[in-house]
């Protein structure tokens, strides 16, 4: 019996340290979703759906509720920006991946650190740098006046534009390195055979390359939006929180707003959707893994 | 007889550091309805030249012609070869038939035109229940069926086939062997097959192209080959044989007496327009020599050193002097029983047309 | 010449990446260049200087906040490295362990949830509780998201690993803990080296979690280079982002040639 606990010694460690201050807050945070706001901050401990309400309805000086499709916008702005980040991140991203998986090794090394290390640099500094490209008097409206496309500049920063453009600059390596991993070990015999049989080399993308990269696809659809759809720096930054995302609702209801449950809410929706996304991912994962089973 | 692939001062440089000339100006022909085999240790350029008779590589120079269709610069799809795979390359996404469906439906084909199509090349290869299975979950054996299904359905002028045999057991290849004459038989198609395996090219083949370092060594029916090798590699990669540097002694009624080594002396043929004192290479299969249980001074002799069991035949390792030593086998007709014991003193028969001269080497 | 005879190339996918790596670095290098300009301009160059670097390094808020990244990601990576290798020591070896899915997927819990959730409910949870040390929750924080990128190299080169070397030292008369302490955490030092390099950096750049949880009086670098960018864009901003970038670059280039060094 001791023997046994004794195996288990190791990993308590950092059990404890992520169940104690990691689950146990996500546990609260529930909790807190389902408690009245204190308008002074906090909570008082009545149990109540009031704070999911509030992202549909609104309660007016008469206590009347009414409709109010104010927080549903941007909760499907949310999606929808993630979504079209995913895209993006796809589309520009396949290409890269598969550039580089059919590169020498020593080469193809090289081009996964280069993508790697704007991904470990910092966050907020990456998004920043972006301001300096897109403002009015930044690089890409500096350039247009010099080539005289345009005289006044282009407004840029401040838009989604802005915002999905920051996002994939983020996201992108989370994109790119699943579909490498799945295309580097892509047998080249199989192009080869396809390519026997009379498959063009398009023909080759969309019936061999593609279908055999789906994992990878998959898992790195995910990756981008799990962050995506929570992202607070580049909606607060590129979008000058004039176009207000999830993550920056809920920062807000936890700072100036002082609405902790409705935060909690907002933040417990944000994690149903990633629950869903990763279970779909997971689904897809047991799928690929359970059709090579002999017989 | 009409040639099915022809082959033009092709050449194959890999550029790198260092640049490797894998393929060094190679003609020949391979016939129509023919069994080729390019056979030839790793690295000889077989595979290098199937790749570009299947338009996976570019030739750095020469031509190939399919049929005197020039095809040297066609893109694989464009051309109608197919290629068997060494570890077969079936889409692992997709099942049997549509692996074997494939190339009929790229070259236009209906579904249906191209699934029955399929299920007739599955029959031909006794696959026909198989058709709804995915790749992982058929045997090896069954894979390679299918793989040769795959690339026999959109009816190539020529099939190539790389190494197809090599990751099945023993039991297995010996029987896909005869599977594969017997489909290239009944298809009428021909098939120019890559292996480096000398059992498998020498039952297989109607002709065998041996290949070194980039370069054709010889071209020849497989009895040819084994029999009177052009060179020195030909000779030491098909089979065993023993090798001797020798000098002529003297000549007399067709036999001509070698010194292959101190006070050692062999006959053999005479090799027409030899000068005197002529160095030769002499080189005499381990089987064509006998062992005779008493000595005579006609004969070569010798004191066994080791003996080495192969089941159907023993190798005997004989000393001849210090420096000289011959290989005998000898067929294991009574019993397995050894005819002789290490340290025993042995004399050697060696008909003198089984002695081969070589040319100095091709390279 | 090998890519145009290369059957896998597709035309234009070389032109999309060298566009991708083009967008990759232009943000970034114009970041740098100005942070060396003379005047107060972040996007108009007037000529080369090191005045807005003497500007930050003379500025004490920004040692301060310096400061508290550096005790916070020293802390934090000590912290989750410790774990992680003891986790990933176990996990490994002991196949005694059962549910070891379960566990792994608690180890990569901080992973899954985002970092917004992850924010609010410490908040939340150090409210509840009253936990107040000032950069120790900070600390308790980072050390939570850290341990995945910790474990995850470490559990890495455990995977990688010759698990003969270790019924060698076994053979050759090693107890439990001289296989450990001679063999099993020699050979782990790469992973362990590039786990806490990570860390490291995870916890030095972290912005959201760290903006959520901090308490007056306990900034630390990102939250202070981000009430810079609130207030104007200058180069000062530039220059503290430049130092701050130059460290990432120089933890993960060590923490990758550690990793390659095998």
């Amino acid at each position: 019996m001791i023997n046994k606990i004794k195996q288990y010694v190791g990993i308590m460690p950092a059990i404890f340290v992520i169940g104690f201050f990691m689950f146990i807050p996500i546990l609260i945070i529930v909790t807190y979703s389902l408690l009245e706001a204190n308008p002074y901050g906090g909570v008082n401990w009545n149990l109540t759906t009031e704070a999911y309400t509030k992202i549909l309805y609104e309660r007016d000086l008469f206590d009347e509720i009414s409709f109010n499709s104010a927080y549903l916008v941007i909760i499907f702005r949310s999606i929808w920006i993630a979504l079209i980040t995913v895209i993006l991140c796809l589309v520009a991203g396949f290409p890269v991946a598969y550039y580089i998986a059919i590169q020498p090794p020593s080469r193809r090394n090289f081009l996964i650190l280069l993508i790697t290390v704007p991904f470990w640099t910092n966050l907020l500094i990456r998004t920043y740098s972006w301001i300096l490209v897109l403002r009015d008097t930044g690089l890409v409206n500096n350039s247009l006046q010099v080539f005289g496309i345009t005289d006044t500049p282009v407004k840029l920063l401040y838009t989604e534009g802005a915002i999905a453009l920051g996002l994939i600059y983020t996201y992108i390596p989370f994109m790119i390195l699943p579909i490498y991993a799945s295309l580097e070990r892509l047998d080249v015999k199989l192009i080869e055979a396809s390519r026997d049989l009379y498959a063009t080399r398009w023909i080759t993308l969309r019936k061999i390359i593609l279908p055999l990269s789906m994992p990878g696809i998959v898992a790195g659809s995910i990756l981008v939006f799990i962050p995506a759809l929570g992202a607070f720096i580049a909606p607060e930054l590129l979008g000058g929180g004039q176009k207000l995302m999830l993550g920056s609702l809920v920062q807000l209801q936890f700072s100036s707003a002082r609405n902790w449950p409705f935060g909690s809410a907002l933040a417990v929706i944000i994690l149903i959707v990633v629950m869903l996304a990763l279970m779909l991912y997971a689904r897809n994962a047991h799928k690929n893994n359970s059709e090579g089973t002999i017989h | 007889m009409a040639v099915a692939v022809s082959v033009r001062n092709v050449k194959k440089t890999y550029h790198g550091s260092p640049s490797i000339d894998a393929l060094k100006n190679i003609s020949f022909d391979i016939h129509h309805n023919e069994f080729f085999t390019l056979l030839g240790p790793s690295g000889c350029g077989k595979t290098t030249l199937l790749r570009l008779i299947a338009g996976f590589e570019d030739l750095t120079a020469g031509k190939l012609h399919l049929f005197e269709q020039n095809i040297s610069h066609l893109p694989p799809e464009k051309r109608p070869v197919n290629t068997v795979f060494q570890h077969y390359a079936l889409f692992p996404h997709m099942t049997i038939i549509e692996n074997v469906a494939f190339g009929l439906r790229r070259l236009g084909k209906t579904e249906n035109e191209a699934n029955t199509a399929a299920e007739k090349m599955l029959e031909l290869v006794h696959l026909d229940d198989f058709a709804t299975r995915m790749p992982k979950q058929l045997s090896g054996g069954q894979q390679q069926r299918v793989a040769l299904a795959r690339a026999l359905a959109p009816q190539p002028k020529v099939l190539l086939l790389d190494e197809p045999l090599s990751a099945l057991d023993l039991k297995l290849r010996q029987n896909m062997r005869l599977e594969l004459k017997r489909l290239q038989r009944e298809t009428g198609i021909t098939f120019v097959f890559v292996t480096h395996d000398q059992e498998e090219a020498l039952a297989m083949s109607d002709r065998i192209a041996v290949m070194s370092a980039g370069k054709v060594q010889q071209i020849a029916k497989p009895d040819e080959i084994y029999e009177t090798p052009a060179n020195r590699f030909v000779a030491d990669f098909i089979g065993d044989a023993n090798f001797y540097d020798a000098s002529i002694v003297k000549s007399e009624n067709d036999v001509t007496t070698y010194q292959i080594g101190n006070g050692v002396h062999l006959k053999g043929p005479l090799r027409p327009n030899m000068p005197d004192n002529a160095k030769v290479t002499l080189f005499v299969r381990p089987e064509k020599i006998s062992i005779i249980n008493f000595s005579t001074l006609e004969l070569v002799s010798g004191e066994i050193k080791d003996i080495v069991y192969l089941g159907s035949s023993t190798d005997y390792q004989i000393e001849l002097n210090s420096s000289l030593s011959i290989v005998v086998r000898n067929e294991n007709q009574q019993n397995g029983l050894a005819i002789a014991k290490p340290g025993d003193k042995v004399s050697l028969r060696i008909d003198p047309t089984s002695i081969r001269i070589l040319e100095s080497e091709n390279s | 010449m090998a890519q145009k005879t290369d059957i896998r190339t597709l035309p234009g996918f070389r032109l999309a990446t060298i566009g991708f790596f083009i967008y990759l670095y232009i943000p970034l290098l114009i970041l740098v260049v100005f942070s060396f300009n003379a005047t107060h301009s972040a996007t108009v160059w007037d000529g080369f200087s090191l005045n807005w670097y003497a500007k930050a390094f003379d500025n004490s808020d920004i040692r301060r906040a310096a400061w508290n990244s550096l005790v916070v990601a020293t802390f934090a990576t000590i912290f989750a490295t410790s774990f992680a290798t003891m986790a990933a020591l176990a996990l490994a070896r002991n196949h005694q362990i059962k549910h070891k899915p379960v566990f792994n997927g608690v180890l990569m819990l901080p992973l899954m949830v985002p970092e917004i959730v992850t924010a609010v409910a410490t908040l939340t949870f150090f409210s509840v509780i009253g936990l107040s040390l000032g950069l120790g929750n900070i600390i308790i924080a980072h050390t939570v998201f850290c341990i995945p990128f910790a474990y995850l190299p470490i559990r890495a080169r455990l995977h990688g690993m010759d698990k003969n070397m270790e019924i060698a030292a076994q053979d050759l008369y090693a107890s439990k803990w001289a296989t450990l302490r001679y063999v099993t955490l020699p050979l782990l030092t790469p992973g362990i080296i590039s786990g806490a390099m990570l860390a490291f950096i995870i916890s030095i750049d972290d912005f959201i979690i760290t903006l959520m949880v901090a308490e007056a009086g306990s900034t630390t670098l990102p939250i202070y280079i981000y009430s810079l960018v609130r207030i104007g864009i200058t180069p000062e901003v530039n220059a503290v982002s430049t130092i701050l970038l130059c460290i990432s670059i120089i933890f993960v280039t060590i923490s990758y040639l550690v990793e390659k060094k095998r």
